[in-house]
Formats: C-alpha cells, sequence, structure tokens
C-alpha cells in the first residue's frame, strides 16, 4: 500500500544477520497510529517487544517517522525512537529533530524496527529499503559527535546518521541516541541500541510520498511559518528554554539539592542574559525549522573549543538539583554528557541522589558533595568509565537505591525510574499528576499538565480531580504533536489545537478527520501506551511520586504540600476520565 | 500605593529592566490601570502584552508568587508583587 503522506512499509532490520524484512501498514492502522510515538508503540505491540529484556537479543527499537516528515510544515522533520526501556521496563518514546528524520522517510519506510544483536560493533544501513551491514570496530569508543564526523568522510552528504556514544556503547541505563547535535535522550533508547552492538544508523533514499492537497498544504505551511516568527514563539527564539529558570525559582518551583528546596541561591547567573553577557553564544536551528531555539554558548576553560547547547533541563538537572552554583562547571558538565551520550536529567538527578545519600552517610564517597562542581565533573567522569562509584551511578536513581538500602527509595528523584524533570510536584500539583501517571515515567514531554498549574484555572498548590481532567487534555495534546510529529514549541501558534492539526493531517493524507477524530485517535494512543506497560507488569503501585514529595512541605513554601490522599484521588479522576478503571487498567486490551 | 512589578522572560527583555516600583493614588488599582502604566513606560513591551482589552496569549501575570491572574479587573493592593512572564512555562 503507498498513499498520500506514507510509503505503507516498514522494514525490520535483523543486527545478527544483517539481513531484512518489509512488511505493510494498513491505513486503518495510520488511522489510529499515524507516526512518531504512535507508530513505534503499535510496532512494539504488534511484536510483542514487551516480553523481552531491553537489553536482550530479542528486544525491538523502532525509528518511527510520520506523514509529515518532508512536508513543508515548520519543525516536521523530527523522528520517534521507541523500545522498552532499559531504566524503567517500562514503553520509552524519545523524540529528536533534523535530517536523519528526511532522509529516513525518503529511505522509503515510514518506521524502521531493529531487533538481533551483532556480533560485533556494525552500522546499519538503510538505502532505499535495501539495507546493509558494515563493521563499525573505528568508531568503537568515539563520542557521538565525533562519530557523525567520522561517518560523513564515509558515506556522501545524502546520508544521516543516528548514533550512540561511549554511554551506549557501555549500556547505560541512560544512554541516548544523537543525531546532529540532538538527542532521543530519556530512558536510555542508547543502550538498547549498543545492547545490539549497533553504533549507528544510516539512512538515506530517494523516495518522496505524495500529498493530497500540495496547494493547502504550501499555504498553510507559509502561515505556520510566519506566525512561528510571533510572539508566541518569541521566547524560545529570543532566550531559550533557559529562561524558565528565573520564574521557577521565583515561585519557589525550581528543585534543589535533590529536591530539598523549590529555590536556589545563584539562579541569576544561570539566566540567558547572564550565560550571554560573559559567553559567546550563537543560536541555530533544527532541518526544516522556523523557530531556531537552540542557544549555544561557548565554555570559557578547558581546551575545548566547542560551544554547548544549554536548555532548561540541563541546567537545571546539572545546577540547582546538585547545588552547583558555578555556571562554568554546569556546562562543562553538560558538554560532557553530550560526549558520553547520557541524558542530563537522569545524571544530574542520579548525581543528586548520590550526593545526599553521601551527606547521610549512606554512602562513603566523601568527596561527592552538594554544590561541589568539580565532584560533579568527577561523576560524569566515572560514569563513563564505571570505575569505582560510577558502576553505581550509572543505574540511575531507582536501581541505586536498591542497592544501598536505608529507605533511599524515598528521596530517589525518580518515577518508575525516570528521573524528574525540573518542576517541583508540591508546587506544582496538577504536573505531580502527570508525573505520576506518565507511561515512560516522570515527564514534561508526555504530560503538559504544568500548563495547568501555569493558569488561572489552578490553584498550583492545591491539586484537585478537576484539575486532573484538564491535564488529560494536555497529555492528549502531547501524543498528537509526537505523533505527527511537531515540535511542541511551535504549540503557541494553535487557536483550535485538534481542529487545526486535523486539518494539517487531512491536507498531507486526503483524510477527513475532524476535532473531534483527533480527540479520539489521542485517547488510543495513550490507551496503547498504558497497554504496553500493563503487559511488561505495570500495576498501580507504580503510579506516584516518592515518598519525600508527600505528606510534607516543601522547605521554602510551607504552602507547598501534596497529601498521598489528594494524590490518589488525582490519580483516579485522570483513570476515569481516561475511560479506564479508578486502579488504571484498560478495560480490555485491543491495542495491536 | 506602591506596586512591584516583576519581569521574567520576553518581558524583561522588552523592558530592559527585571523590576519597576510603581505608585497609584487610588488603593485597590485595578490590574488593567496597572498594565497601562506599564505599556506607558516600555512601549516595545506595551504593544505585546495586550490584545485590545485583554491580556494577550503570550503573557500571564502571577500575583505575589501565589496565584495567577488573567481578568485585567484583578484589583491590587498596596505592596503587592506582580509577576510578568512569557507564556510556555515547558522546555
Amino acid at each position: 500500500m503507498s498513499s498520500f503522506g506514507y510509503h505503507g512499509v516498514y522494514t525490520t532490520i535483523d543486527a545478527t544477520t544483517g539481513t531484512s524484512s518489509q512488511s505493510s501498514i494498513t491505513e486503518s492502522m495510520f488511522r489510529r497510529f499515524p507516526g512518531g510515538s504512535a507508530l513505534g508503540t503499535h510496532l512494539l505491540l504488534k511484536h510483542d517487544a514487551w516480553r523481552h529484556d531491553p537489553l536482550s537479543a530479542e528486544s525491538s527499537l523502532v525509528f518511527a517517522f510520520s506523514p509529515l516528515v518532508g512536508s513543508p510544515l515548520t519543525t516536521s522533520a523530527k523522528f520517534a525512537v521507541v523500545s522498552r526501556s532499559p531504566l524503567t521496563g517500562r514503553l520509552n518514546d524519545s523524540l529528536a529533530s533534523s535530517s536523519f528524520a528526511l532522509a529516513g522517510k525518503r529511505s522509503g519506510n515510514d518506521a524502521i524496527l531493529i531487533t538481533g544483536k551483532a556480533e560485533t560493533p556494525c552500522i546499519l544501513v538503510i538505502d532505499d529499503q535495501q539495507t546493509h551491514k558494515l563493521p563499525a570496530d573505528h568508531l568503537w569508543g568515539l563520542s557521538a559527535e565525533d562519530t557523525e564526523a567520522s561517518l560523513r568522510e564515509q558515506f556522501s552528504g545524502e546520508h544521516h546518521f543516528a548514533v550512540i556514544g561511549p554511554a551506549g556503547e557501555q549500556q547505560i541505563a541512560y544512554a541516548t541516541i544523537s543525531h546532529s547535535g540532538r538527542h532521543a535522550g530519556r530512558g536510555g533508547s542508547g543502550a538498547v541500541l549498543g545492547a545490539k552492538n549497533v553504533k549507528a544508523v544510516v539512512v538515506t533514499g530517494n523516495q518522496r510520498t505524495q500529498w493530497a492537497d500540495t496547494d493547502g498544504l504550501v499555504e498553510r505551511a507559509k502561515q505556520l511559518s510566519k506566525l512561528s516568527f510571533g510572539p508566541a514563539t518569541e521566547k524560545y527564539r529570543e532566550l531559550g528554554t533557559a529562561a524558565n529558570l528565573l520564574v521557577f525559582n521565583r515561585l519557589n518551583c525550581l528543585p534543589t539539592r535533590n529536591f530539598q528546596r523549590g529555590s536556589f541561591a545563584n539562579s541569576e547567573q544561570f539566566s540567558p542574559e547572564a550565560l550571554g553577557a560573559t559567553r559567546n553564544k550563537t543560536r541555530s536551528s533544527c532541518a526544516a525549522c522556523t523557530i531556531g531555539c537552540t542557544h549555544l554558548y561557548s565554555i570559557n576553560s578547558g581546551t575545548s573549543n566547542r560551544n554547548v547547547r544549554i536548555e532548561y533541563e540541563n541546567i537545571y538537572a546539572l545546577g540547582p538539583l546538585c547545588d552547583v552554583q558555578d555556571p562554568e562547571a554546569v556546562l562543562q558538565a553538560s558538554q560532557r554528557c553530550d560526549e558520553l551520550g547520557i541524558d542530563t536529567i537522569s545524571t544530574g538527578g542520579t548525581i543528586a541522589f548520590a550526593m545526599e545519600c553521601v551527606e547521610r552517610g549512606f554512602l562513603d564517597e566523601p568527596w561527592l558533595r552538594f554544590g561541589d562542581g568539580a565532584a560533579l565533573l568527577k561523576a560524569i567522569q566515572l560514569i563513563g568509565t564505571g570505575a569505582g562509584l560510577g558502576k553505581l551511578l550509572r543505574l540511575g536513581s531507582r536501581a541505586m537505591a536498591k542497592v544501598i538500602g536505608h529507605h533511599s527509595i524515598d528521596f530517589a528523584p525518580q518515577v518508575k525510574g525516570l528521573e524528574i524533570p525540573g518542576y517541583e510536584p508540591r508546587a506544582l500539583q496538577t504536573m505531580a499528576l502527570g508525573f505520576a501517571v506518565g507511561t515512560r515515567g516522570a515527564d514534561h514531554n508526555r504530560s503538559g499538565a504544568y500548563e495547568i498549574d501555569f493558569s488561572d484555572t489552578a490553584d498550583r498548590r492545591n491539586g484537585t480531580a478537576a484539575t486532573a481532567r484538564l491535564a488529560v487534555d494536555t497529555e492528549d495534546r502531547a501524543a498528537i504533536m509526537d505523533s505527527l510529529i511537531l515540535c511542541k514549541f511551535l504549540r503557541g501558534v494553535f487557536l483550535d489545537y485538534f481542529a487545526e492539526t486535523a486539518e494539517l493531517l487531512n491536507l498531507i493524507t486526503g483524510w477527513d478527520l475532524d476535532k473531534s477524530a483527533m480527540q479520539n485517535m489521542a485517547r488510543g494512543i495513550i490507551d496503547a501506551k498504558k497497554d504496553f506497560n500493563i503487559r511488561c507488569g505495570w500495576t498501580p503501585v507504580e503510579d506516584t511520586l516518592p515518598q519525600r514529595m508527600l505528606n510534607s512541605a516543601l522547605q521554602d513554601d510551607p504552602e507547598a504540600r501534596l497529601d498521598t490522599q489528594t494524590l490518589q484521588t488525582m490519580i483516579a479522576a485522570y483513570n476515569l476520565e481516561r475511560g479506564w478503571t479508578a486502579e488504571g487498567y484498560l478495560d480490555e486490551m485491543s491495542s495491536k | 500605593m506602591f506596586v512591584t512589578i516583576e519581569y521574567f522572560g520576553v518581558p524583561r527583555q522588552k523592558t530592559g529592566v527585571s523590576s519597576d516600583s510603581l505608585s497609584f493614588a487610588n488603593s485597590p488599582t485595578s490590574l488593567s490601570d496597572v498594565l497601562t502604566e506599564i505599556a506607558g513606560r516600555h512601549t516595545a513591551f506595551g504593544e505585546q502584552c495586550l490584545t485590545g482589552d485583554e491580556l494577550s496569549r503570550e503573557t500571564i501575570i502571577n500575583l505575589n508568587g501565589d496565584q495567577f491572574v488573567r481578568s485585567l479587573d484583578t484589583q491590587v493592593v498596596n505592596g503587592d508583587h506582580i509577576l510578568i512572564l512569557s507564556t510556555d512555562a515547558g522546555g
């Protein structure tokens, strides 16, 4: 089948043998799972990926594209990486941007599924639906950036690469997959690829899909591009996400010192204005993006001449969360994470947890103190080598707490094993719900519930069943955004989100979806993710927060207190709003 | 009465300051009057923060670090801190 916007096929590659096969995807499936996270989840269910250890040869990892990829719609050059997570044991869907998505779609595939395990390090090449396995011994040990540089010499300019760094090779539980300075960062998809001895996936091709209404699509694309230059995206364009830091600090919702506090003494030094005052600053964009949110800053010390990309989340996790007040140390730490190929949020969360364990006398590593930038850098180095404490740190905070004992799981900053992003749950209680119920764990990208907290529709420090119902809508919007796929930074330009995204999909595919159909599609996507997790062994006890965040107030905001009963009430309301049982089970599991 | 305005994100960039201290003859005073005063001081920001008689979609306001408000009829009193920030907290 080949219809508008789709090739109608996905390729399965067995890394063990290098052989591949093609399978068709029906239009009826695309109507339920249009691309990206949704399509990846569907394929994992179809291949029973929930049965297998994510680091086993039998596991599956999907690169999923979407009908919008290759279209003139701004921010649409994105791909999803979907697998079972080695960090959480649950579904993991991470997104990244740029030319890999465009070339992957041109390879003639709507998705690429990788299974098996190569005997030695390899490169998998997908070229116009043909696949090859090449040796990667010369790349093993290289950083993601150096790997891509080497591959650019080996292949033509029409080839694009998704690669792992040393962390993926060593199967560190929160290793990333990288492409052109962007990362499918959360949940350890890099470790899944590394466990298969796949250092790089290379895509190229000349197969293009048709659009149902080209003139209409081009006109709509022009409108969206114009809007993307406007005030709705100005914060991202002019300042970057780092601008969040001062706001969160002022509202006492900036997690600090492993969630012991909600504000940070040196926050002004981390503002985009302060960082830019003492450093060279450059901006860049992903392919096919008109927003240009990427802000890179030079590092003033050391020998590196590479600028480092700074986002709110890596500043938060490597700065306030570890109480490190030196921006230079945080920039260096962020750069080192990129070189190793590890998720900055999980890295910072795990190190902050270890720092508190030292403080409490549970770990005999006296050098690892809150606020010590040199210790932060040393800890990251140990994660890379696996020496000493690094052997524990590379497990992530949940698994580390199980080893340490002393009820340290109570202050391990994670949900379902995924370290919590920079939103203090006690001060942002709708977001607290979003974290608790998230299918991939604590996650600000799959739930936008903080938007409710940052509005006049809710009291952010008093979560209720009513706000829980509003949280469902933000999760549904994200499910569509992550499946079409469009950048979330574009969301502010839509006035009638579901109706307008239906229009975009209709222009590409020729379908006749409306607002209601998109809302139903979103519900189906979330159901499929939950279905996968239930098959993996999910139970309701997983939908919670660390004990630290329940039943006691935030140290610097006495009004920020979340009771267990309140959270449970919100979770039940959320589950019922989704049409599940109050405990969170699907009435029937039919997502396949 | 005096109120303190704290600017974050794009509003800070547009105004070029991190805060203002404003005085008003009457207490309480409406948020509408406060924003009119701010718009007079900071033209570039003033053009963006209001859409007609409403707060623009791109701007959000918080009172004293507690509640978020959108209604321009909201009354502010002596000593209030008005936080003005960009929409879309995520990232």
